[in-house]
């Protein structure tokens, strides 16, 4: 479970979340909403670790996070993969190269290559294994993405935009993606302003939230 | 079974590295050209420096223990009376010997130094503290030295050396063919080539690269026993080398006895190799000063642009600090990239520098240089210094690297 406790997020003397907190239960799909500069990327990345919060406590599976900064890698290689509208792959290297990058920071990943030679086939991303990312389309690009968050079997998925740089038909295998995720057990917190996005997570039992007044507030 | 797998785990990181190295393939060569080159002119100017002091210990090593020198400003006519005076006066070495033409047979006019000497002349050494810092033998290579009668002045007969001969008749026998030179007061006089020495260190180096043709004018030496030529020379000798078995104290008499007007100083076999080396040390101090400084810039040069390489891959650190990579494994990273390209680069710089010096070495062969041997102990010194020092200018950015911010990093993707 995630908990952030009354936490607080300043850039200088402007303040984005005030004194607010949020609760994700295990296996939740949870949307985060709201427009430009409202706040929503904040609370992705301080519950991603990307970013700490000024003051307030954050919660993983019952530790308080927020005091051990020096950890934070290590809940991030363990727990946490990630899905970015830009997704920030290495462009240099081959998709094959890309896909298994978390399992070099993981001694016992218990991934072996011929597992890893599946996903890649189960992706439908055998043809391009060995090709540069940077010759991909938008939509394979966005599949070695998600293929990456999900190879070192993490127990969040944090999702920024995701479907923001797709066509329809692009979004919506990521989406099913995500979705069948989530009905394996994991937990995914996803930010959007995307509102067909939204609804369509509604239908999948999504639990939606937005900022108001620097406040995290349950959305119907 | 453990270190199995932690072997197992850092191979796949390396293996990982490599690909991130040759990913771009530019950065990889420039980074690359960089460190090689550097090793490389470390590698060249080193091996030249050992060459050059195991010629010098050679050279040594064939000069006779009981060499003394005089050096300083003789005066000419007390130097031909001392001379006769003694027997063992070896070598005059002079700073410019008087203009004279050879005429050869198809009539071609060329410009050579002529030197008066005699045989003990050719037969000890010329010791030289120019920039060329050594000792120099000539060595007869065919014919004879010269007869009473030549060495009176009663026959003219020269000695050249081998490329002259080779200019002037090819294979042929030079022996018993006669040359024609004109002095600059216009005079021509045909001498007899009695003997033909080996290529001294400038007739030869100066010879071939006039060997083309192109050039009209040759620095040559011809040897002959007029005595006028010596006397005529515009310039003193500056040095006497001295195989005799007198002690410096009865040598230093004599000398002021019979050198009154010269400013000369008496110095023994330990003196000369003392001042030789010394004169040589200092050369290879200025040399090695200068080497340091290249060094020293390219390295600086290069940890800018290994920076710099990190600026622009903060994008990079950024994606790899959100899946879970520690801040020391992206320092590692770095170093570790770093260090298999100063690897790479040192190894280049080596071998390309070891064989230009091999080269070198063999295409100055008539230069003296053909009894130095290769060592490949400076090379690998050389080797173990650029890694070390790449690796630990890699630490520069691999700290920069280490303290990049997620959050920030992830915008420059």
């Amino acid at each position: 479970m995630l908990e952030l406790k009354g936490i607080t997020k300043s850039y200088g003397a402007n303040t984005v979340l005030e004194n607010t907190g949020l609760v994700i239960e295990d296996g939740s799909f949870v949307c985060i909403v709201g427009g430009s500069g409202s706040g929503k990327s904040t609370i992705l990345n301080i519950l991603s670790l990307f970013d700490t919060v000024t003051s307030g406590d954050y919660y993983i599976d019952g530790n308080n996070v927020a005091t051990e900064k020096n950890k934070h890698h290590l809940y991030r290689k363990s727990l946490f993969g990630f899905v970015f509208q830009s997704f920030y792959l290495l462009e240099d290297l081959s998709v094959r190269d890309n896909l298994t990058l978390p399992l070099l920071y993981v001694k016992d990943n218990g991934v072996s290559d011929m597992e890893i030679d599946e996903i890649i086939n189960g992706f439908g991303l055998t043809s391009v294994a060995e090709m540069p990312v940077k010759t991909l389309s938008g939509g394979e690009m966005q599949r070695v993405a998600f293929v990456r968050a999900i190879i070192n079997n993490p127990k969040y998925i944090f999702c920024d935009e995701p479907t923001g740089n797709l066509d329809s038909a692009n979004a919506d295998i990521i989406f099913k993606f995500l979705c069948g995720e989530n009905q394996k057990g994991k937990t995914i917190v996803m930010v959007t302003h995307d509102t067909a996005l939204i609804e369509r997570a509604k239908t999948q039992g999504a639990v939606i939230y937005g900022i108001e007044e620097r406040n995290i507030v349950r959305l119907p | 079974m453990g270190l199995k797998k932690e072997i197992s785990f850092a191979f796949r990181r390396l293996r990982h590295i490599f690909k991130v190295i040759f990913a771009n393939k530019l950065r990889a060569a420039l980074t690359l050209a960089g460190i090689s080159v550097c090793v490389l002119v470390l590698t060249v100017s080193v091996l030249r420096m050992d060459s050059s002091f195991q010629k010098l210990r050679l050279q040594f090593s064939f000069m006779p223990q009981n060499t003394a020198i005089l050096r300083g400003d003789i005066n000419p006519e007390e130097f031909s009376y001392f001379r006769s005076a003694f027997a063992g006066i070896g070598a005059v070495t002079y700073k410019k010997a008087p203009d004279y033409t050879l005429q050869t047979n198809n009539d071609q006019r060329i410009r050579t130094h002529v030197l008066g000497v005699d045989n003990n002349f050719l037969k000890t050494y010329i010791l030289d503290l120019s920039i060329n810092t050594g000792v120099y033998s000539s060595t007869l290579t065919s014919g004879r030295l010269f007869s009473e009668n030549e060495l009176a002045g009663m026959e003219s007969a020269v000695i050249i050396n081998d490329s002259v001969a080779f200019y002037l008749y090819g294979n042929d026998n030079p022996l018993g063919k006669s040359i024609l030179l004109s002095a600059e007061n216009g005079e021509i006089k045909s001498y007899v080539i009695i003997g033909t020495i080996k290529d001294s260190y400038d007739s030869a180096s100066s010879y071939v690269s006039y060997l083309d043709g192109k050039k009209e004018e040759y620095d040559i030496n011809i040897y002959t026993t007029e005595k006028n030529i010596v006397t005529t020379s515009n310039s003193y000798g500056y040095a006497l080398l001295f195989v005799s078995d007198m002690s410096l104290s009865l040598l230093e008499e004599r000398v002021a006895d019979y050198l009154p007007s010269s400013s000369v100083s008496v110095y023994s076999y330990a003196d000369i190799k003392d001042a030789v080396e010394e004169n040589h040390s200092m050369f290879v101090r200025e040399f090695v000063s200068l080497i340091v400084i290249i060094v020293v810039c390219e390295m600086i040069s290069l940890s800018i642009f290994m920076i710099f390489a990190i600026k622009e891959r903060v994008g990079e650190i950024g994606i790899r600090k959100a899946i879970g990579a520690s801040d020391n494994e992206i320092a590692v990273q770095f170093v570790t990239e770093y260090a298999v390209l100063g690897g790479i680069g040192t190894v280049i710089g080596c071998l390309v520098g070891f064989f230009i010096n091999l080269i070198m070495l063999m295409s100055g062969a008539s230069y003296g240089f053909s009894f130095v041997n290769v060592t490949i102990v400076p090379v690998l010194l050389i080797a173990l210094f650029s890694i070390t020092i790449v690796t630990f200018l890699s630490l520069i950015p691999a700290l920069i690297a280490r303290h990049v911010k997620i959050i920030n990093a992830l915008r420059f993707v």
